[in-house]
């Protein structure tokens, strides 16, 4: 292979070879290879390594196409659950959201500051409704904002109504997750789906068309 | 030395691409049908480039269009399907070869050739190379081989498809998610490691 060379020329020979390198380096680099054999040395091994690789470009795999097409396909609709995760999410997006940022609360949401633990739902009426649902971007991450109702006289919180018509399951686990997380801040309360949530509840909510 | 600069992942094939995502998202399993229409023979033969027999290549191929199928709501760019499903066909390949590494003792290129008998695996005759047609024996090719099947893995990747696949340099920086001077040195770094390992077998 000749004398050694520079690592930088070497790389241009493998510029030039792939026709890679502007004009006027390759002119220039042409005109070094004249003058300097251990370029043109190079160049030359470069070429021929190249073109015993090109050359396995004719070992092909023996495939029956119209057969492994078939074969994919099949598999792919013997696949149990089909991919849109994504596309109920964008339906939901296109058809539900508008709609569920202008009305969340009284789609959603309502709250009565009484429950069992309360005592009474006389405290709902200065309440009003203070719900949103947003998706963040993927379907497992719905959001649910509310503010959790004051305290009442004796010291106890409300429990949190949650209304949602398609989707009881939902409801129920939002709620659930509330009580267990009475410690948090009462203003906002993110309702992120948790691990717990009943296998299919946050795709019949997101499924289910606007009230 | 000329090469291929047509793209294969051009604006219009991702834009393509990108419709057939969003159908199939829908719930048209015809247009995932089509994406693979599209990249099958590219995912094959990759699949092929890196195990070396042709049964292995088409399994590789199938799973990577299934795990496809089955995160295809997770893909954030559509447009970028093709530099994907091939992403994932090469890794799963790689992957093979790993465990095929570790769970034997057979060197890669005698390994290759009892798989290549036993699958019927189509050997070309080449007869010549270079401009001196030197003739090619058998034990240039398995000596080709085994200095490919030494190369660091981004490398081996990035030179078999150069190379052998003849795909534009920018083309496999999409599929590696890499810049394209990446690709420019690991394609230097992979021929000349193969020149230096090949030896008087291409000397000038």
């Amino acid at each position: 292979m000749g004398r050694r060379i520079r690592e930088n020329d070497e790389f241009l020979l493998a510029e030039l070879l792939d026709g890679h390198l502007p004009a006027d380096q390759a002119a220039d680099l042409r005109q070094r290879m004249e003058r300097q054999p251990e370029l043109r040395a190079a160049f030359k091994s470069l070429a021929d390594v190249h073109a015993l690789l090109a050359r396995r470009q004719a070992d092909q795999p023996r495939v029956d196409w119209r057969g492994f097409h078939k074969r994919v396909m099949d598999a792919v609709e013997a696949e149990p659950v089909a991919p849109p995760r994504r596309s109920q999410l964008a339906r939901w997006l296109r058809i539900g959201a508008p709609l569920a940022a202008a009305a969340a609360i009284a789609l959603l949401v309502s709250r009565y500051p009484a429950g069992p633990e309360t005592g009474g739902p006389e405290a709902a009426s200065s309440a009003g409704p203070v719900a949103a649902v947003a998706p963040s971007g993927d379907v497992g991450q719905v959001l649910v904002r509310f503010e959790r109702p004051p305290l009442d006289s004796a010291g106890q919180t409300g429990v949190v109504q949650v209304s949602f018509a398609r989707s009881a399951q939902l409801a129920e686990a939002i709620q659930q997750e509330d009580k267990a997380n009475r410690s948090r801040p009462p203003t906002v309360f993110a309702a992120v789906p948790p691990p717990s949530l009943p296998d299919g509840a946050l795709r019949a909510f997101l499924e289910a068309p606007p009230l | 030395m000329t090469r291929s600069d047509r793209p294969l992942f051009s604006e219009d094939t991702g834009n393509r691409d990108a419709a057939w995502v969003r159908a199939t998202l829908e719930g048209d399993t015809e247009a995932f049908g089509r994406l693979v229409l599209a990249y099958e023979r590219q995912a094959v033969s990759i699949a092929y480039r890196l195990l070396g027999n042709t049964h292995d290549a088409m399994e590789v191929a199938q799973e990577g269009f299934l795990r496809a199928f089955r995160s295809l709501g997770r893909l954030k760019e559509p447009t970028r399907f093709g530099p994907w499903i091939m992403r994932i066909v090469s890794n799963l390949a790689l992957n093979i070869r790993r465990a095929r590494r570790s769970a034997s003792t057979v060197a890669l290129d005698e390994q290759r050739v009892a798989e290549g008998a036993a699958s019927g695996r189509d050997e070309p005759a080449i007869t010549s190379v270079g401009p001196d047609h030197r003739a090619e024996s058998r034990e240039l090719q398995d000596a080709i081989d085994a200095a490919l099947g030494k190369l660091p893995e981004r490398q081996r990747l990035a030179l078999v498809l150069f190379a052998i696949e003849g795909w534009p340099q920018k083309d496999i920086a999409a599929m590696l998610e890499c810049s394209l001077e990446t690709v420019k040195w690991n394609v230097f770094r992979a021929r000349r490691r193969l020149r230096a390992d090949l030896g008087d077998l291409v000397a000038g």
